[in-house]
């Protein structure tokens, strides 16, 4: 059969199939086929209905527009994964470093003026790195000659690569090797800001876990969806914004902070491009369906999304500085500074759902809150427990687990009700019966789930908790 | 069939079904909105009741049905059926900001997001929620009455939303498309085919159309319901895969090959039919079969512009089974 014969062909079952398509539109539904209440429509949507139920259902659904259209209605307003292209879109809406996109036409979303968008992603970063490079030069001007004379006092002020070859005090060798500078300690692999449970780590773990958590969270790169990494990076600048108008440190403690914020302020492109590609483990592996798709766009879009972020310098210093390496952690001036802004929230976890429009907030005293508008609103929810949660992971709008600790463990699976899960029974006895931490999970749906605990040990459960398999 | 008497009314639905009704009110946490087991229980049985109607009832099937239940929801409808202040508080806590942005979603699609708008159709479910209604025994009349736990409790509310929403839309006169730029167009009527062909052309059109109709009906019995939505969803409603894939729960691809399959199969189905000719049947002379020449000419004339009358062939339920039930 030759090409030409096959065009016809399809044109043939083209048009066969729009007019079929057309007149099963116009089809009037009769008696015996009324529409279904809003409980049945609801069920077919969740599929709670069986297969013979769903099928009868579907017979009427083909001939009735009203129940089709029901149907689209309740689909668009729901909370389920969105194809890759409404995924993107939605990204590129929510990030404040993208040009706002032409939108569907009906959208009435409101677009920020261009110039206020300019001004925002340029001039606030620029007037901030100008602020910490004056007050940094003021503080430590870098052409001081190294032989001039030195009081006890511009010793201990000195950086560490400016010291006299004389050998200074043991005492004040030691007050040095506390202020070193920031940029001796590149935070290689640091995890990105929307994981902030390594603030948690960084108090209540051993220095291993969050080299551990980096390398889940960088192995989970390939998982994510390329926006759902802008869209991280986006809750980066969020933060940064937010972080901004903190109360200023007294002088002592901005020497400190200038010293955090050096290294970064000096490479922000490859501290964003690190940022961007530590992946939380906490944004879980998409469903099959969506693998594949968004895999292979995410090296891509997350470069763009790191190069983006890389020119918006040194407000991003700050939150960025939040997410760490365990050296910096490690340090008790760090340790400080975490203090600070630890002070300011109490959310040791922030996750987002595959959608990108909810997300969960969850730390201190059991507290647990859930955003439906990419964190625009927050709604508290009930806990089940008045532990800090310590880790979590969103597979869906609805489905959520969280950690944390004393073997606090729930979940939810319709995005509103939290449930506690039991804590695996072979835990508590390897600990001599005392409730374990757990500081990480990463979970496939509502029923499988693996989790971390503080020594490392790890448990799965395929039942939603009923048990648990160490792994 | 008639209705399982022991779902007829509380007293024998609790004699029979009492100690799962008890396991289940505890699971459900009844006692937080105070909701004793026979309100509760009544709740179980209305949701058996109209899960029952009219098919057959064993009692695994009823119990593997309440089991089934989401009842933590269902304990919360019949707690704020019952009016109490505790489970009505926690609902508003619970939903009321996703029956907003559920309520902002559905304009946004009718091209008319507004945060005024949205609040006030959220807000209005709740007013008929609550029960402003009286029955004839007296009784407030609260829509939670027509939730059954078969469904999550959020997504039941959501879906009450889009049938008002949508029935709303219809009711002004908006085309039956959700998000149609059609305005002014009246709506296409359903008329048989034969009546608009034109009489000067080919004295076999007819026939070749006739026969066209006949197989085309009988390709369209063989076709499951599911084909048929996707054929409706995509040329009726022009709805893109993905959509499509949303609304029945498959990956856009699966729908792209059950359309390309669908497709195939009835113009396949068609062209098989109008080769094979037919039998004389009820009183119709035996056609013969048709050649590639004239399954041409009937391909044709039957695609024309002229509208397909499927009524009759789409009363055949098909081979999913019987006609749901109202």
């Amino acid at each position: 059969m030759d090409s030409r014969d096959e065009a016809k062909i399809r044109q043939r079952e083209e048009q066969l199939a729009r007019r079929v398509g057309d007149a099963l539109d116009q089809v009037t539904p009769n008696s015996a086929r009324e529409c279904p209440d809003a409980e049945i429509i609801a069920a077919y949507a969740e599929q709670a209905l069986g297969p013979a139920e769903s099928s009868q259902w579907e017979g009427h659904f083909a001939t009735c527009a009203r129940c089709r259209t029901v149907l689209r209605v309740l689909t668009a307003s729901a909370d389920t994964p969105l194809a890759e292209k409404e995924v993107a879109r939605l990204g590129q809406l929510v990030s404040p470093v993208r040009p706002p996109i032409e939108v569907r036409e009906k959208s009435t979303e409101r677009t920020r003026p261009k110039l206020l968008d300019w001004r925002t992603r340029w001039l606030a970063p620029a007037l901030g790195m100008a602020a910490v490079l004056a007050v940094w030069f003021a503080m430590r001007p870098p052409w001081r000659a190294p032989d001039q004379a030195a009081t006890g006092t511009l010793v201990a002020q000195a950086p560490k690569d400016e010291l006299p070859p004389t050998n200074p005090a043991p005492a004040e060798m030691d007050r040095l090797s506390k202020v070193a500078p920031q940029q001796d300690q590149k935070p290689a692999n640091a995890p990105a800001l929307s994981r902030l449970n390594t603030d948690s780590l960084a108090n209540n773990a051993p220095a291993g876990l969050p080299a551990k958590s980096s390398v889940d969270a960088a192995s989970g790169l390939d998982q994510i969806s390329p926006s759902s990494g802008s869209r991280m990076n986006s809750m980066q600048e969020d933060k940064k914004l937010e972080a901004a108008p903190a109360a200023p440190p007294s002088l002592s403690e901005s020497a400190k902070e200038k010293a955090a914020m050096a290294a970064p302020v000096a490479e922000p492109q490859s501290q964003a491009k690190v940022a961007t590609n530590a992946t939380p483990s906490a944004i879980v592996p998409q469903t099959e369906k969506d693998d594949a798709k968004r895999s292979a766009d995410a090296p891509l879009r997350d470069k763009q999304q790191a190069t983006a972020q890389g020119q918006a310098a040194a407000p991003s210093s700050a939150p960025v500085t939040g997410a760490v390496s365990p050296e910096m952690q490690s340090s008790p001036r760090n340790e400080q500074t975490f203090g600070v802004k630890r002070a300011v929230q109490p959310y040791s976890t922030l996750l987002r759902a595959p959608s990108g429009s909810t997300l969960w907030r969850a730390g201190k005293s059991g507290v647990i809150e859930r955003s439906t508008d990419a964190g625009k609103t927050w709604s508290p929810q009930t806990s089940p427990s008045q532990e800090d949660w310590l880790g979590g992971a969103s597979v869906s709008d609805t489905v959520c687990w969280l950690v944390g600790r004393n073997g606090a463990i729930a979940r939810t699976t319709d995005g509103t009700r939290w449930e506690r899960v039991s804590t695996p029974a072979q835990a508590a006895a390897a600990v001599g019966n005392k409730s374990q931490d757990w500081v990480n999970v990463t979970a496939n749906d509502g029923q499988s789930a693996t989790i971390t605990a503080a020594d490392g040990r790890r448990f799965a459960t395929h039942d939603a908790g009923k048990t648990w398999q160490p792994q | 069939m008639t209705l399982d008497p022991s779902l007829a009314s509380l007293k024998p639905f609790l004699a029979k079904y009492g100690r799962l009704a008890g396991a289940l009110h505890a699971e459900a946490m009844c006692a937080r909105w105070d909701l004793t087991l026979e309100a509760f229980g009544e709740g179980l049985r209305r949701s058996a009741q109209k899960r029952f109607a009219g098919a057959q009832s064993d009692p695994s099937s009823v119990e593997a049905y309440l089991k089934s239940l989401h009842l933590e929801d269902l304990a919360l409808a019949c707690a704020c059926t019952a009016g109490n202040e505790k489970a009505w508080e926690s609902f508003i806590a619970h939903f009321r900001q996703d029956l907003r942005v559920a309520a902002s979603a559905m304009l946004r699609g009718s091209g008319r997001a507004d945060d005024a708008r949205a609040e006030e159709l959220a807000d209005s479910l709740y007013a008929e929620l609550y029960g402003v209604r009286q029955g004839e025994d007296g009784r407030r009349k609260s829509l939670f009455e027509y939730f059954h736990g078969r469904s999550k409790l959020g997504t039941w509310l959501r879906a009450v939303l889009a049938q008002k929403q949508v029935d709303q839309f219809r009711t002004t006169g908006k085309n039956v498309s959700f998000d149609a730029e059609e305005d002014g167009e009246s709506p296409r009527v359903l008329a048989g085919r034969l009546e608009t062909l034109p009489t000067n052309l080919d004295p076999d059109r007819a026939r070749y159309v006739r026969r066209f109709d006949r197989a085309l009906a009988d390709a369209l019995a063989s076709l499951t319901p599911r084909e048929r939505i996707i054929l409706a969803c995509y040329y009726a409603d022009e709805l893109t895969l993905a959509e499509i894939g949303r609304m029945v729960h498959e990956h856009e691809s699966t729908i792209s090959r059950q359309l390309e399959r669908t497709r195939r199969a009835l113009r396949e189905s068609v062209s098989q039919a109008l080769q094979r000719g037919s039998p004389g049947v009820d009183g119709r002379a035996a056609e013969a079969g048709l050649d590639a020449a004239q399954i041409e000419m009937a391909f044709e004339y039957a695609l024309e512009d002229s509208p397909l009358d499927l009524s009759k062939a789409l009363s055949a339920p098909g081979p999913a089974g019987e006609l749901p039930k109202p």
